[in-house]
């Protein structure tokens, strides 16, 4: 059922973005280090770079011969090329910048007098992020992940190019949708084309409950 | 009892220099900085509080050493136990004011604190007269109920010195005659030296008992405000001797 591949491709892919989105984030918006703003575009890169480019990337990287994939091959004996595994690879890489982005801001926004404030107080600096800086950036957060998982339910191109379009395996929702048309199978097409449009909205309602504000700022 | 400070530190933005080297001891309860914004009044406070880094200097409150470059002393901010008023507050808006009251008593997995600090809040809750907003949101109450919040907040960890960046400066004239009193009177009952920070005169001739002008990032003079000639044989403050002062300071004569 391609619908269940792509929630569950999509649902993982959003945790690994947010992981990472989330810890890079706070760096690049909390401290100071050489080379941020390159480190910056450098992860901003997969929502400007055609999908097809970064899925070439990945093949080159994972495949057997890439460095990463020969790599995991000899070691563990894993291969993540044609597999689901490959395509959560490739929506959480996809999918990342927009985490990142968010948070960032979201980080941004919270003032120092804040944490300051916290410090002063007594608390240490993972006290101070995990009662003040991501409770108040929570909000740009979630947006941000909401907009990662659309973003990675909708994944087509790096996906079809590492995770390639095997039916029951790696064929998400919209490598399906694509698949269903070329075949000419319009019923088929239509059933998934409505299917994911009414994922999305529900993905778009929750995000606007979750942005919807329960204090302002004094 | 006493806080001795001595900071030297260079600050470099926007291709200016601004240098800070101030000197000071006080045993007075209430110390007043005066100065004119930039002064580096503010940067002061926050280098006594650990929340700003300094070059040379040493910094010694009741006894404890907080700072000293020669010994390479550097207290982390949260170990200081200093009570920071911040010029807005600096509230957490996410909190119910009994849970920015209680915040340094909590612990990061629960907002509920030990029957002794719920206690505690309970008494500052009662001693501010906040009592019925305890459950409200900072953006929900007035400006000088937040100043109280800010107050108890920076009180329940039984801090050893008051730093009040600014504290009035955000409030009608009639709040601050009322908040000054207030000031006072928590002075009293706490029995804590206040350090605070103004550029407001009426704030020196209310509260000051020893005064501290600052200018340009230099001490350009301390007097002590609790006796003759700035005080009269009833304790009141002797208004035109204090302006006289003040003025002189700022390099305006008083003709």
């Amino acid at each position: 059922m391609p619908l269940l591949l792509s929630l569950k491709v999509a649902g993982i892919a959003t945790f690994i973005a947010s992981v990472m989105g989330i810890s890079v984030a706070w760096l690049a918006a909390k401290r100071d280090f050489w080379g941020k703003e390159v480190l910056d575009a450098l992860l901003t890169l997969p929502v400007v770079l055609p999908p097809t480019v970064l899925g070439y990337y990945l093949l080159v990287l994972l495949g057997r011969r890439g460095p990463i994939g020969s790599w995991l091959e000899t070691y563990f004996g894993i291969n993540l090329i044609f597999t689901w595994q490959g395509a959560v690879i490739a929506a959480s890489i996809v999918a990342f910048p927009l985490v990142y982005k968010s948070a960032r801001s979201a980080f941004e926004g919270v003032s120092r007098r804040y944490e300051d404030a916290s410090r002063v107080l007594g608390k240490n600096e993972f006290q101070v992020f995990s009662l003040v800086t991501f409770p108040l950036a929570i909000r740009g957060i979630l947006a941000g992940s909401m907009l990662a998982f659309a973003r990675a339910l909708g994944e087509f191109g790096a996906t079809l190019m590492v995770a390639g379009s095997l039916p029951g395996k790696t064929q998400t929702l919209s490598i399906a949708v694509y698949e269903a048309v070329q075949a000419g199978h319009d019923q088929v097409a239509n059933f998934l084309v409505v299917v994911t449009s009414i994922v999305c909205i529900v993905v778009l309602l929750a995000s606007n409950y979750f942005l919807k504000p329960k204090y302002r700022e004094a | 009892m006493g806080v001795e400070v001595d900071v030297q530190q260079t600050f470099r933005s926007g291709g200016h220099d601004f240098s800070l080297n101030i000197q000071f001891s006080c045993d007075e309860n209430i110390t007043v900085l005066f100065g004119q914004s930039g002064a580096g009044k503010s940067l002061l406070l926050k280098i006594i509080a650990g929340l700003q880094d300094t070059q040379t200097g040493k910094i010694v409150i009741n006894g404890r050493v907080l700072f000293d470059s020669s010994e390479g002393i550097n207290i982390p901010s949260r170990y200081r136990r200093i009570g920071f008023l911040f010029q807005d507050y600096a509230l957490f808006p996410h909190m119910t004011v009994g849970e920015n009251i209680g915040f340094s008593k909590r612990s990061i997995f629960s907002k509920r604190l030990i029957e002794k600090d719920a206690e505690r809040v309970r008494e500052l809750l009662e001693i501010f007269q906040i009592k019925d907003f305890s459950k409200k949101y900072p953006s929900e109450i007035s400006g000088g109920q937040r100043q109280r919040v800010g107050l108890a907040r920076a009180l329940l960890q039984k801090p050893d010195i008051l730093l009040l960046d600014e504290p009035f400066s955000a409030l009608d004239p009639l709040l601050r005659i009322q908040m000054r009193a207030e000031l006072k009177k928590i002075q009293s009952i706490f029995n804590i030296p206040i350090l605070f920070i103004t550029h407001d005169p009426q704030d020196v001739a209310e509260l000051g008992e020893r005064l501290v002008l600052i200018k340009q990032g230099l001490v350009s003079g301390s007097v002590d405000l609790s006796n003759p000639p700035y005080r009269d044989s009833l304790g009141k403050p002797v208004r035109p001797e204090i302006r006289k002062i003040l003025l002189s300071a700022a390099g305006v004569s008083s003709a």
